[in-house]
């Protein structure tokens, strides 16, 4: 038995370890200015807009499915706070996250009751926002008023943050909803047989996927003090990273552990953070990402697929709906 | 006689779209002249279309195609400084050959959801294009290739592709295993097809004609900018869209052909739109409504059927 | 005497999973000859011939062909050493025409100059069907404007073109009406008088009889004997085929009891377009009823019908007095309906998950408590009802992937027994699965029907719906042909009347 432990123990805590190499590798990397209490709290700040966004992603990729829109979502949740707030603040914050939710719900019904592939739906939604908040903002940012900007202290923003992870912990962990979408993700059609109603926990997932997307909206406002058309366009790709970084099976299912979002964010954010550190260009910055990436996804996808299981078809169009 | 009728449908769409939009705006639509520019236009964004054809054949998707041709054209343009008209074409082929090629590769090897596999490639492509642009902001062609993207030579360039494309699927082996894939896999893989050789070799002549694409736009537009953050993915719907009409009418008429007029189509609608007050912005807006539609009237999935 | 010999093979093994499919099967098969091969379902008679068609691989063993040695890859490989098969699915491309249909796997030769050939594809196909006088298909067009029955002429054509050494039917017969049967024995005869060879595997015995020079039996993977076909008489192949040393023990020995008389579902009218046509039953408390018939019957369809799942349905089921709604799983869940369907890697079980998870997934409302789940209760719920079935695994965090066939299925009969569920629909319960588990299947089933749960048992095995029905209703064409009580003389035969 101990033999078996201790390989365990190694693995399941690889995601740490990585995190302290990474940690420890740019502290030496940029002379220690990367583990200055400065630049960590920087980090804890960006990490928290990534956070929120990915954990409501992770119920959506625990399911198998993925969600794009949630950057365009940021961006037109941003919007709206920072219009309707003007007007009333604890309005245009309900106001936020009511977009949120309509967004969420919007992807979630198309994709499960219109039965198409939820990368193409959020696709979609992601241009149609796009779209939107581009002729809103008329590319010149909206100001936030002023009052809001006291909120931007790690005072109000840690205990917020802690609130939610804590609730999507126990709904994951606790409750139905987050039992439901693990089997989803392991077997759709087993789940259907098994009585689960998948469409319904489908909505429920990009819901929050949305509510929390336009509650990073929110915390994005009152970070840079504007809404503008390209806040949060690099998102998308950042929660994907930061799920899988954090061992999200790319295909979602009973494998999931609610550790990926939270330790994937934070690795993000350090990842990020340091490349900016020593100084690699912008460009640059993303290829590395990119590449590591698809690295993890090569290394990961032999161990957590069972080899008799045929790969997901997540992008496959069957042909003989097309044909018809 | 029936097989024709329901061929005439897309014809029928193209002229009332034609008609309805006239009626609105008959001044500013639908002269002449500002259809063949929409033509000309079309025709570019057909060759993908054309690319994507044995790829949507086999029910398998590119999404990376749109950093594929952003970052051929970039290369492209480089070596042209270098080398000129050979430089511009070679290079883009070659590049989009490789990046087709890495994708077969790796969609059809790694056991991970293709979609997952794809944005990271979208990613890395795109960086590369701004490391490969190096500094500025937009990359500007010589004016002597300037024709390659105008009318006479962009017309036959895609009607090229479109004739290979023809060739393939109706004279070559490679044709007849790509519907037998898309129509069976299991039947197909009994029946001795290699599976993976095959699907590698339509992700590889996708590639290939996205990275001509590139080009052709290159020339069209005289500059090209790199995309950030998966918006090289707008431009892959479009000839996909136009790809998924051209497959549902394969029945009633030659897809080839049918890829044409759904290209076309779409091309309408938008300019349609456009002169009708919809700002440039919107395009977006469209593009996103339009894939909604297309792909919730081309599909059929029954109930139960399971769909990420 | 080697010259012979047409396909020699020599100790074949393939298992599926843990169970043994075909298990060391030794064959001669001689030129010129008409080979029958039977057995029951599952008894290794077509996973055999598949591999002979190159369309499995063997775990182990060697073929030969004439005395060369032969390990074909693939179909059409097969085809070019002489051997094609037609199988008992439907086989044929959608949306290619009829021409592509036959010469798939073999575009090669009518490769021209580079150039595919079309017109010498469609003169060859033509002359192929005019040769095996099938008329009113024209070969250019699209394979599905055809009829099933063409469809399967069309395979008929496709192996017969390359005139092979060995032609292998499988169970092809029961879709082609009189015409294409006789169309199809013609070319049986044909294929002899040339001196090659045909394998013909039917659940037709009398049919085998007739047209066969001899016979081979199999049974659990297998070889029985191989016998001549004059002389031999129907029974006497049937003891052959059933002779297992379990008979008795295996199942139940009760007979005469008395049903008790209330109806707890009435199923009236049941259709489905294209498998189901007006279907009516009753099942009685503490009932055991078999449906039986052939794969494309309709008895598969009718379980999911029940269940919910089929999506066309229409009609009525009546649960204890209530109509429920036969397009909703959840409802039929609800009303005590437990569904174990065929396929159990996709339907049944979530492979990729642990035992845990599978027991407790349709029990959650029991389970959870207002909005609190407890992950200690789940784990104690699931350790005791894998324990009611003596699941074999190391604890319930086990994923199921891992378990055998067996196991597998144990799991999935734990999940609804765990519910509490009250009406079974079994599909396929034994399919693919131990003989130890086989008759612990059985005693259960025993069990539960004491404990006055009904259970309806789909099953392809006509033995094991003797064996355990109380009642037997036989579907033909998505009717209902037949039905008989349990008694000690009901015999295959009789079932098998009604379904062809």
């Amino acid at each position: 038995m101990k033999k078996e432990t201790l390989p365990k123990i190694l693995k399941s805590s690889a995601i740490l370890i990585g995190l302290i190499v990474l940690v420890v590798f740019f502290a030496i990397v940029t002379k220690g200015q990367s583990i200055t209490l400065r630049n960590l709290k920087l980090i804890l700040g960006q990490s928290i807009i990534l956070m929120l966004v990915s954990t409501g992603v992770f119920f959506v990729m625990t399911l198998g499915c993925m969600d794009f829109s949630v950057g365009a979502n940021l961006a037109l949740s941003c919007y709206v706070m920072a219009k309707v707030s003007t007007v009333n603040i604890p309005l245009g914050i309900i106001l936020t996250l009511v977009t949120g939710l309509i967004i969420g719900c919007w992807n979630g019904v198309i994709h499960a009751k219109l039965k198409l592939p939820s990368f193409l739906v959020t696709l979609s939604t992601m241009y149609i926002l796009n779209g939107l908040v581009i002729q809103l903002t008329a590319s010149e940012p909206v100001p936030v008023p002023f009052e809001l900007f006291k909120l931007d202290e790690f005072a109000f923003k840690i205990p917020l943050l802690f609130v939610v992870l804590f609730i999507a912990y126990y709904l994951f962990r606790y409750t139905r909803f987050g039992s439901d979408c693990r089997m989803i993700g392991a077997g759709e059609t087993a789940a259907i047989y098994s009585g689960i109603d998948v469409d319904k926990v489908k909505i429920q997932a990009f819901c929050i996927a949305g509510v929390l997307a336009s509650l990073a909206g929110f915390m994005n406002g009152i970070r840079t003090g504007a809404a503008s058309a390209n806040a949060g366009s690099d998102m998308p790709f950042n929660v994907l990273i930061a799920l899988v970084i954090g061992g999200l099976p790319s295909g979602g299912g009973a494998k999931s552990r609610f550790s990926a979002p939270v330790i994937g964010s934070i690795l993000i954010s350090v990842l990020s953070n340091g490349l900016v550190l020593i100084n690699l260009a912008p460009m640059v910055q993303n290829l590395v990402k990119g590449i590591i990436f698809i690295v993890l996804i090569i290394i990961m996808a032999e161990k957590q697929m069972p080899k008799f299981l045929h790969k997901k078809t997540i992008g496959v169009l069957a042909e003989e709906k097309l044909s018809q | 006689m029936n097989k024709l009728k329901k061929g005439m449908v897309l014809v029928g769409a193209l002229v009332i779209t034609y008609v309805v939009f006239k009626i609105l705006q008959p001044s500013r639509f639908g002269s002449l002249s500002s259809m063949f520019i929409l033509l000309q236009q079309c025709m570019i964004s057909v060759i993908m279309a054309y690319g994507t054809y044995f790829l949507l054949e086999m029910g398998a998707f590119d999404m990376t195609l749109g950093a594929n041709a952003i970052l051929s054209a970039i290369v492209g343009c480089r070596l042209s400084v270098i080398f000129g008209l050979p430089g511009l074409l070679i290079g883009a082929l070659i590049t989009g050959a490789c990046l087709g090629l890495v994708n077969g590769i790796m969609t059809s090897k790694i056991k991970a959801p293709s979609m997952i596999i794809s944005v990271g490639l979208v990613i890395i492509y795109e960086s590369l294009g701004l490391v490969v642009m190096g500094g500025g902001s937009t990359l500007r062609i010589d004016s002597q290739f300037r024709g390659l993207g105008m009318a006479p030579w962009s017309i036959v360039i895609s009607l090229m592709i479109a004739a290979i494309i023809f060739f393939l699927d109706r004279y070559t082996c490679f044709g007849v295993h790509v519907n037998a894939i898309g129509s069976s896999e299991p039947i197909a893989r009994s029946m001795g097809i290699n599976i993976n050789k095959t699907k590698i070799t339509a992700f590889l002549i996708s590639g290939v004609c996205a990275a001509l694409m590139g080009v052709v736009n290159l020339c069209y537009n005289t500059t090209i900018s790199a995309a950030t953050n998966l918006s090289s993915t707008t431009t892959v719907f479009q000839p996909l869209m136009a790809c998924m009409i051209g497959l549902a009418f394969k029945k009633h008429m030659n897809p080839i052909v049918a890829i044409l007029l759904g290209s076309f189509f779409l091309a309408l609608l938008q300019n349609g739109l456009l002169t009708n007050g919809l700002e440039s912005s919107m395009q977006n807006i469209f593009v996103g409504v339009a894939l909604l539609v297309v792909i919730k009237v081309t599909s059929n999935p029954r109930r139960y059927d399971v769909i990420k | 005497m080697e010259e012979q010999v047409m396909v020699h093979l020599q100790d074949l093994h393939k298992t599926f999973g843990s169970t043994k499919a075909v298990d060391g099967v030794s064959l001669d098969i001689d030129k010129g000859e008409i080979r029958g091969l039977v057995g029951e379902n599952g008894s290794g008679k077509s996973t055999l011939m598949c591999m002979v068609a190159g369309l499995l691989k063997p775990d182990s063993g060697s073929m030969t062909v004439e005395g060369q040695p032969y390990a074909p890859q693939h179909q059409a490989h097969a085809n070019d050493k002489g051997v094609s098969m037609i199988v008992q699915e439907v086989n044929t491309l959608a949306g290619m025409t009829v021409a592509e249909n036959i010469f798939v796997g073999h575009e090669q030769k009518f490769i021209n100059h580079g150039l595919r050939d079309l017109k010498a594809m469609f003169v060859e196909a033509k002359e192929y069907l005019e040769e095996m006088q099938i008329s009113g298909i024209n070969v250019k067009s699209d394979i599905d404007a055809y009829t099933l029955e063409q469809r399967k002429l069309i395979e008929l054509v496709r192996a017969a073109h390359i005139k092979p050494k060995l032609l292998i039917i499988d169970e092809t017969t029961t879709v082609l009406s009189q015409k294409g049967r006789a169309e199809l024995y013609k070319l049986i005869h044909k294929t002899k008088d040339s001196g090659n060879s045909v394998v013909f595997i039917s659940h037709d015995l009398r049919e085998v009889l007739d047209l066969c020079d001899s016979v081979t039996v199999m049974r659990d993977g297998q070889l029985v004997d191989t016998v001549s076909a004059r002389g031999m008489s129907e029974n006497d192949l049937k003891s052959l085929m059933v002779g297992r040393d379990l008979v008795g023990s295996y199942y139940r020995e009760d007979y005469g009891m008395l049903t008790s008389s209330e109806v707890v579902l009435e199923v009236r009218n049941l259709n489905c377009p294209g498998k189901l046509n007006d279907v009516s039953f009753e099942l009685y408390r503490g009932e055991i009823l078999g449906f039986g018939g052939l794969s494309e019957s309709g008895m598969h369809n009718l379980g999911k019908a029940l269940f919910g799942v089929e999506y066309n349905t229409t009609g009525s089921v009546t649960l204890e007095g209530e109509t429920i709604n036969i397009h909703s799983i959840k409802e039929a869940i609800k009303s005590g309906i437990g569904y174990v369907p065929k396929d159990r890697e996709h339907e049944a079980l979530i492979n990729n998950a642990d035992i845990l998870d599978n027991i407790c997934i349709t029990c959650m409302d029991q389970l959870q408590k207002g909005v609190y789940l407890s992950p200690i209760k789940k784990k104690n719920f699931a350790r005791e009802q894998a324990r009611r079935l003596n699941i074999k695994m190391n604890d319930v965090d086990q994923f199921v992937y891992t378990l055998s066939g067996g196991n597998k299925q144990k799991v999935t009969l734990t999940k609804w027994l765990a519910r509490g569920a009250n009406i079974f629909v079994l599909d396929s319960p034994t399919r693919g699965i131990d003989v130890m588990t086989k008759a612990m299947i059985y005693d259960l089933l025993t069990c539960m029907k004491n404990d006055g749960c009904s259970i309806i048992v789909i099953s392809e095995e006509l033995l094991e719906l003797i064996g355990v029905s109380d009642r037997i209703l036989i579907l033909k064409n998505g009717n209902i042909s037949g039905e008989f009580v349990r008694s000690k003389d009901l015999s295959e035969e009789d079932l098998v009347s009604c379904m062809i």
